[in-house]
């Protein structure tokens, strides 16, 4: 009881940490590197545990290059973006540690969906892990 | 053999209820008060039926501003939601949404230059902020910033940029998530009168038709958005939004098959194909500018 007890306190400390460092997350670990491209007035952010996924719907605008910035904790692992057309079919995917940063333009408008995948923990891992991942996306 | 199912017992507690707490407290595409009401501890069964988490991108004020730009349109300072409406919003849902509207018409003489105009719509912002307590977002440094950058439009561009994500961000780590979306809302239907409301001096009407029609997905996005919500704010518009959406349903739009090429040395993409006839007629562009107007007009005169 009194070990439950602790892991409640610890619980609700670690969450109070992370609830500030996420919503800061994108701001801290993307911002300047999206420059010279604008940001659209809004920040993705969630936390993944391991085998998790986040996706972000969203209308892009052929005359416009955007830059896409994809930032997760390192102890998520290996990240893996799809780009998906509206019918759900991938178009194009890329993995990567930490930061996935990737320019894209459109030959007409689409709607696009941006997933983001952690992977699973390894079998040495007993716990799932958990870490922040924010997705900026930029214009100019 | 207990005190090894006790231990196997609080590590998946303090996994699962890490993971409820954050998931919840940091998704921004979620509601406050939906996430009251949500189990905080699920179970590992939980997880694996756990739907992502789903967010909806909307394209910000200047983006609207200079696609409306490169399609020929122009700067009308009637267009603007008058400063002096500004005393009548007294209720956080109407200074949140006219924060968004008054911070659309900031992006929209910014991108056309009107450096009076952005001054005095960036006070106005500004002012609604305070009273928002979001005052941190326009501080004293940045409206140096945007002094000293007076007359430079992308420095101009990118604070302003800068001032609504701070904004945005600050009140979802101050659990004011529903204010944020009123934020966003606003400057969307501001973006979408400004857009119908250059229909009538553009000298080249289709471009501008055709870019309204582009804003049907966006529009949808808002609506299951705020469709999460429930503050008087959001009720007060939703249905009209959904009005305004039932109008582009009645216009059809084919499209081809969408692929990718990809610059893997200078991490570039380009998405092609998937061309589809968005177009409206003139009568639907008629519907949409009247019905736009209507809750824009609800919206600045509570």
């Amino acid at each position: 009881m009194k070990n439950i007890f602790k892991i409640l306190i610890l619980v609700l400390a670690v969450n109070t940490y992370s609830y500030g460092q996420c919503d800061f997350f994108s701001k801290r670990s993307s911002l300047g590197r999206l420059k010279p491209y604008m940001n659209i007035q809004q920040s993705f952010n969630t936390v993944l545990l391991n085998d998790d996924k986040t996706q972000i719907k969203g209308t892009f605008y052929f005359g416009e290059d955007y830059r896409l910035l994809v930032t997760a904790e390192e102890q998520l692992g290996k990240i893996q973006l799809n780009i998906k057309d509206k019918d759900d079919k991938i178009l194009f995917t890329t993995k990567g540690y930490g930061t996935i940063m990737w320019d894209f333009n459109l030959e007409n408008m689409q709607d696009l969906t941006l997933e983001i995948i952690t992977p699973p923990a390894p079998a040495t891992q007993k716990m799932d892990k958990s870490g922040c991942v924010s997705v900026i996306i930029g214009f100019k | 053999m207990i005190n090894n199912n006790i231990k196997n017992l609080s590590g998946k507690l303090l996994v699962y209820s890490l993971a409820a707490f954050t998931l919840f407290s940091c998704n921004s595409g979620s509601s406050d008060k939906a996430k009251e009401t949500t189990d905080s501890i699920p179970s590992a069964e939980k997880k694996a039926e756990k739907k992502p988490n789903l967010f909806y991108a909307l394209p910000s004020p200047i983006q609207l501003g200079l696609l409306l730009q490169k399609a020929g349109a122009t700067f009308n300072k009637n267009t603007l939601n008058p400063l002096s409406n500004i005393t009548t919003y007294t209720s956080p849902n109407s200074k949140a949404l006219n924060l968004g509207i008054y911070g659309a018409d900031l992006s929209y003489a910014a991108v056309f230059n009107q450096s009076q105009d952005t001054k005095l719509y960036l006070n106005s912002s500004k002012k609604l902020a305070d009273e928002l307590g979001i005052n941190n977002s326009f501080s004293a440094d940045m409206m140096k910033r945007m002094d000293k950058n007076e007359g430079v439009k992308d420095s101009t561009l990118q604070i302003i940029s800068e001032v609504f994500l701070n904004a945005n961000e600050s009140l979802k780590a101050n659990k004011q998530g529903d204010i944020s979306l009123e934020v966003i809302a606003g400057g969307f239907i501001e973006g979408m009168y400004i857009g119908v409301s250059s229909v009538k001096t553009a000298k080249d009407k289709e471009v501008i038709y055709k870019r309204i029609a582009e804003l049907k997905g966006p529009l949808s996005n808002l609506v299951l958005l705020l469709s999460k919500e429930e503050n008087a704010g959001v009720n007060s518009i939703i249905d009209d939004l959904k009005s305004i959406l039932a109008i582009y349903g009645e216009s059809a739009a084919a499209s081809a098959a969408v692929t990718a090429s990809a610059d893997t040395t200078k991490k570039t993409l380009t998405i092609g194909g998937g061309k589809s006839n968005n177009t409206l007629s003139k009568e639907q562009i008629e519907k949409i500018t009247a019905q736009v107007t209507s809750v824009r007009t609800k919206v600045i005169k509570p």
